[in-house]
């Protein structure tokens, strides 16, 4: 995984006019369409791609994408990285 | 995870009851269009079914359970134990299967026990009442699971409306001593996430003051009051897809089943979202997993009998092998495999008085 990728994988869950707007900086809260539902989105992503499970503490816990690719690595690190 | 298995019970029929009035969630008021099309494209959920506040779950369960005997021809004096799944009780005390024992004209003899369990409550009283009557001391068994869970909801909490439906369901259960099938279950269940999905007030612990009918925003459109149902949807979704496939997986393992010999796979309806993702994670093939989410949404413990209601064809002449699945309050999580005869399975019925 690199943040390119990674990048690429969040965008294509929104809708394609939304999509290019989307950078590493962007606040998930602040992309249009964000919502409680479009996070369980972004979660299954997340778990199908790279096997890791999202919480609503890490949620909380992240601002942006960023944050979100930085939570990931160090999920991913972890001895288990579903915890 | 600790498999246990039974024999000589057999499942005889599943009777499913709806209200008949249907919500749908193309009409919701507070969402655009294009939010309404994503909703339903994510939870697969298109209409819902809503019991009105004089119906409830003892009505959904008694209704059902009426059809189930008459279709099954059983005598009410065969009916030797009535269990009663719901969440939604009519009263505090006394359960909903003492109600249902008296309206249904059961005899004083049955024994009646009431289980409160959400998603995974259906596999719970499976694994009760197959329990008791293999002991051959009960030989007629009626597994009631009902809920009204939309009368939980804060007419303002626009997170959960789309959601959750209602329906009671009744299963007739029969002891069979010349049936050698072993039918599996397991059960789960980790109480220290009871308040993930939760009723704050109303209970013994919190007993409803005039504070708790008083709506607090959940986000910048929704709001309910501490008597209605809360949900943290992200960290149920971190629940389901942390355990349920993992349990799954644990489970035919162990009791030596190989999974390409199960004919149907049964989920409980929680959202197409989820459901699809436990289904890729066992690697599944679609035609063999079964829904009826975009029809009924998520109905609490009756889903699984729900489901099977709606693909009734597919139960009424064949003998299947079918893994149950159910997951949700507790969190709790239970999964069963069982053989299922060529069985009385209507389809699924709007509630009559």
């Amino acid at each position: 995984m690199n943040p390119t990728e990674f990048l690429s994988v969040i965008q294509e869950q929104f809708p394609p006019e939304v999509r290019e707007s989307i950078k590493m900086h962007t606040i998930l809260r602040s992309i249009k369409g964000w919502s409680s539902l479009q996070a369980l989105v972004i979660t299954v992503t997340i778990d199908e791609s790279y096997g890791i499970l999202i919480s609503d503490q890490d949620l909380r816990n992240v601002s942006s994408i960023q944050d979100l690719y930085q939570i990931i690595l160090t999920k991913s690190s972890n001895t288990n990285p579903e915890s | 995870m600790r498999p246990f298995s039974f024999k000589h019970v057999a499942l005889e029929g599943v009777v499913s009851v709806v209200p008949s009035s249907i919500a749908y969630n193309e009409d919701l008021p507070h969402l655009s269009q294009e939010d309404k099309t994503h909703l339903i494209s994510t939870t697969g959920i298109k209409q819902r079914r809503i019991a009105p506040p004089n119906i409830t779950a003892s009505d959904l369960g008694l209704c059902a359970a009426k059809e189930l005997l008459k279709k099954l021809r059983w005598e009410l004096d065969d009916v030797e134990l009535l269990v009663n799944i719901t969440q939604t009780p009519d009263y505090l005390l006394p359960g909903n299967s003492i109600l249902i024992q008296s309206k249904l004209g059961l005899p004083s003899s049955t024994l009646c026990l009431d289980i409160n369990q959400g998603c995974a409550g259906y596999i719970y009283g499976l694994s009760l009442v197959f329990g008791l009557m293999s002991t051959g001391h009960f030989r007629k068994a009626i597994l009631i699971a009902s809920d009204t869970i939309t009368h939980t909801i804060g007419k303002n909490d626009f997170s959960l409306l789309p959601i959750f439906s209602d329906a009671g369901t009744a299963t007739a259960i029969q002891y069979q001593p010349n049936l050698s099938d072993d039918s599996w279950f397991c059960v789960d269940t980790d109480g220290s996430h009871f308040d993930t999905i939760f009723i704050p007030d109303g209970g013994g612990r919190n007993p409803a003051t005039t504070s708790s009918f008083i709506e607090s925003s959940i986000d910048n459109r929704s709001s309910r009051s501490l008597l209605n149902l809360h949900m943290n949807g992200q960290d149920v979704f971190h629940f389901g897809l942390k355990y349920v496939a993992t349990q799954i997986q644990q489970f035919i393992h162990e009791i030596g089943i190989d999974k390409n010999t199960i004919d149907y796979w049964i989920f409980h309806q929680a959202n197409k979202l989820l459901n699809e993702r436990i289904a890729s994670k066992l690697s599944l093939p679609d035609e063999k997993v079964l829904y009826s989410l975009d029809t009924y949404g998520n109905t609490s413990c009756a889903t699984i009998p729900v489901t099977i209601c709606h693909h009734h064809q597919r139960f009424e002449q064949l003998s299947n092998r079918v893994l149950l699945s159910g997951f949700g309050v507790g969190f709790s999580w239970a999964s069963a495999c069982l053989n299922i005869r060529p069985s009385v399975c209507s389809p699924i019925i709007e509630y009559y008085e």
